[in-house]
């Protein structure tokens, strides 16, 4: 039997608008100012539409990293972009970009090309499933059968991936409907899309709230993404201040707060810092906001859970989105809503202004002392570079405004404790799915949405050599970005497993020295240095980021002496966390 | 045990999503009936498992644009 394998394949004519030549007008009409892809046949038309258009087609060199840079854009931008890809191997390329920012709450449109409806289910050429293994991965995913559904589709895609909580989108649209000629009706997709916008906080549950927190002898506040998404840094640090409460922070919650706020401890959890450990696992009253529990942050939830329906701790917990509440955790009290609109609400509720508990936070302090401390001494021993004074290398190099990515692995959890961020939403790496190949591509598409800013991708050996095929684009597009490589030719966060939690069976983490990274670079047409003291890399690094240039820093790491610490094992407790050589200190508070 | 009834549009991926959510959840999916009015599928399903657990699926199947309405209740209403 013979299929007709979909249609014609025409152009655009003047006297017939496509569907596709519809949806590319939608497009403008939200905003949409770059589509990020790669072309194949099932998407070719949608890409048609495109041409001459006021719209920017920016051509990746694999679709993950297309995808990723959706994440950039959308992180730095606060708005989605559209991704489009081809149906079969484009389609399945997207999936762990958009199992990324379903974990991190990031919004973007992914437009998948998909076969003709007449040849679905035969096998045809790139025909693959793609809404059934997005599924549970997208916040919505909608397979367009029907000409006059497919702006409406695009239309509830882009508004469901920033309403409440964001999160990806997928549209699948098979080539026929693409080269429809357009209806010039819209057909209504059912769904319920006003569920997503968040309700009031309940007045009774801010007032129970603010009760707890004045209360509070060791307050503290948790911050997660969804402040940074909401937009209630003022408000954290109002309360902050006014409840001298420390904060602490999730991993995407570290962009949240500029660190040099005199009570933000920094993030908690496997490879958080000790002080910001010793306040989540030390407090008698947590305030979690925009926050999921993750146990990463966490370690193990059994301690706090027991404190909580103890009564021991209050643990309130404020989010956008209904189903985190009690997830983990069942909180003493939890609200539902927009953590702006809820923490300016809390404030007006407190009307006691507690005392500040100086031994308590002299307590914190020190412990971050004592990390500094111990922090600079293993770092001034080590003959090479140390992942810790090399990022406060960088940190002097970049200005404050650094819109700072990284990669997956060590050089990440050394940024995670060691890194500072001034200005929220400067710090962007992929937390909750912890994908290699990350940093290239997020870098690209925040400089794309930012082109003012200077962009600092710290990304590692192996992180790097998953996408960095995208680098092209730095100059096909003008996208100048720093990426400093920390260089250990090792998968080190699992060899530091391997190391201390398989008896050091080092087994598939090891790299050989191949390839020259230096290289690489002059193959992308981008400078590149290998420096060997860390005035060497403050200077290239702090010139590139002044001139707006691009530059490649390959940074040499002793993969023997790259362990992470502070780092809480998986499964263990906060207090449990293993400190470095000479931070003699316990992460559990006496009162006496 | 509990019953937990939706309504979705009449559309296999709105359903092939709910059934994407329901096996996640650690509950036991006791039994399960779809059932096609007009423009709509109107699932129920029969759930035991910790109230906690029961509450988990509610709320993920509530985050689904496609589901229209949610009830949850006690088992013995009829069906």
């Amino acid at each position: 039997m013979l299929f007709n394998v979909g249609g014609s394949f025409g152009a655009h004519t003047r006297d017939s608008k496509r569907v596709v030549d519809k949806l590319a007008e939608t497009f403008k009409t939200y905003g949409v100012k770059h589509v990020l892809g790669i072309p194949g046949g099932s998407i070719m038309s949608l890409y048609d539409a495109l041409y001459g258009q006021d719209i920017d087609v920016v051509l990746f060199r694999h679709e993950q990293g297309a995808i990723h840079a959706a994440e950039g854009y959308a992180r730095v931008a606060g708005r989605p972009v559209v991704v489009a890809a081809t149906s079969g191997p484009g389609a399945a390329n997207l999936v762990t970009g958009l199992a990324d920012a379903y974990m991190d709450s990031t919004p973007l449109v992914a437009i998948t090309g998909q076969v003709a409806t007449n040849i679905f289910g035969r096998d045809g050429f790139q025909e693959t499933d793609i809404p059934g293994i997005v599924t549970p991965i997208t916040k919505f995913v909608y397979q367009v059968r029907r000409p006059a559904e497919a702006t409406a589709a695009f239309k509830a895609a882009y508004e469901i991936s920033v309403l409440g909580r964001p999160g990806p989108t997928l549209i699948d649209l098979p080539r026929d409907i693409q080269l429809n000629a357009a209806p010039d009706y819209e057909e209504r997709i059912q769904i319920n899309k006003e569920k997503f916008i968040p309700p009031p906080p309940d007045p009774e549950k801010l007032r129970l709230a603010a009760k707890h927190l004045v209360e509070a002898n060791r307050p503290v506040i948790l911050v997660g993404g969804g402040v940074i998404w909401s937009g209630a840094t003022p408000e954290v640090l109002e309360l902050s201040k006014t409840l001298y409460a420390p904060i602490v922070s999730t991993l995407p919650g570290k962009a949240a707060v500029p660190h040099d706020f005199p009570l933000y401890m920094g993030p908690a959890g496997m490879h958080g810092r000790a002080e910001a450990d010793a306040a989540l696992a030390n407090a008698d009253v947590i305030l979690a906001v925009g926050t999921r529990f993750s146990d990463r942050t966490w370690g193990r939830f059994k301690e706090l859970q027991d404190a909580v329906r103890s009564g021991r701790v209050k643990l309130i917990h404020v989010d956008i989105d209904q189903s985190e509440i009690g997830k983990n955790v069942k909180p003493t009290v939890g609200i539902v809503g927009d953590a702006k609109e809820a923490l300016r609400k809390l404030i007006d509720f407190l009307d006691v202004v507690p005392k500040a508990n100086q031994k308590y936070l002299g307590w914190l302090q020190e412990i971050r002392k004592r990390y500094e401390e111990a922090m600079a001494k293993i770092a001034d021993s080590t003959p090479s570079f140390h992942p810790w004074k090399a990022l406060k290398a960088l940190r002097r190099a970049a200005p404050r405004d650094t819109i700072t990515v990284t990669g997956v692995g060590s050089h990440q959890m050394w940024t995670e404790i060691a890194w500072d961020v001034y200005e929220p939403g400067t710090y962007i790496t992929s937390a909750g799915l912890g994908t290699m190949g990350f940093c290239v591509p997020a870098a690209l598409g925040a400089k794309l949405a930012a082109r003012d800013k200077p962009v600092l991708c710290i990304d590692g050996d192996g992180s790097f050599q998953m996408t960095m095929n995208n680098l092209a684009l730095v100059r096909d597009y003008d996208l100048p970005i720093v990426v400093a490589i920390f260089d250990n030719r090792a998968l080190q966060l699992v060899k530091q497993w391997q190391i201390y939690l398989y008896q050091r069976r080092i087994i598939a983490t090891e790299f050989s020295q191949r390839p020259d990274f230096l290289k690489i670079a002059e193959a992308y047409d981008i400078d590149a240095v290998k420096p060997e003291t860390y005035e060497q890399l403050e200077s290239a690094v702090a010139r590139a980021l002044r001139n707006n240039e691009p530059l490649i820093v390959d940074l040499t790491i002793n993969s023997e002496i790259d362990i992470v610490l502070p780092w809480v094992k998986p499964g263990d407790w906060l207090t449990s966390a293993v400190l470095p050589e000479g931070m003699d200190v316990k992460l559990v508070y006496e009162e006496n | 045990m509990r019953r937990i009834s939706i309504s979705t549009p009449k559309s296999l991926d709105a359903l092939g999503r709910v059934i994407a959510i329901t096996r996640r959840a650690k509950v036991q999916l006791v039994d399960m009936v779809v059932a096609s009015e007009d423009s709509m599928y109107r699932v129920h399903m029969k759930v035991e498992g910790p109230h906690d657990e029961v509450q988990w699926l509610v709320a993920k199947l509530d985050k689904l644009p496609e589901v229209l309405r949610i009830d949850e209740g006690d088992i013995d209403i009829n069906y």
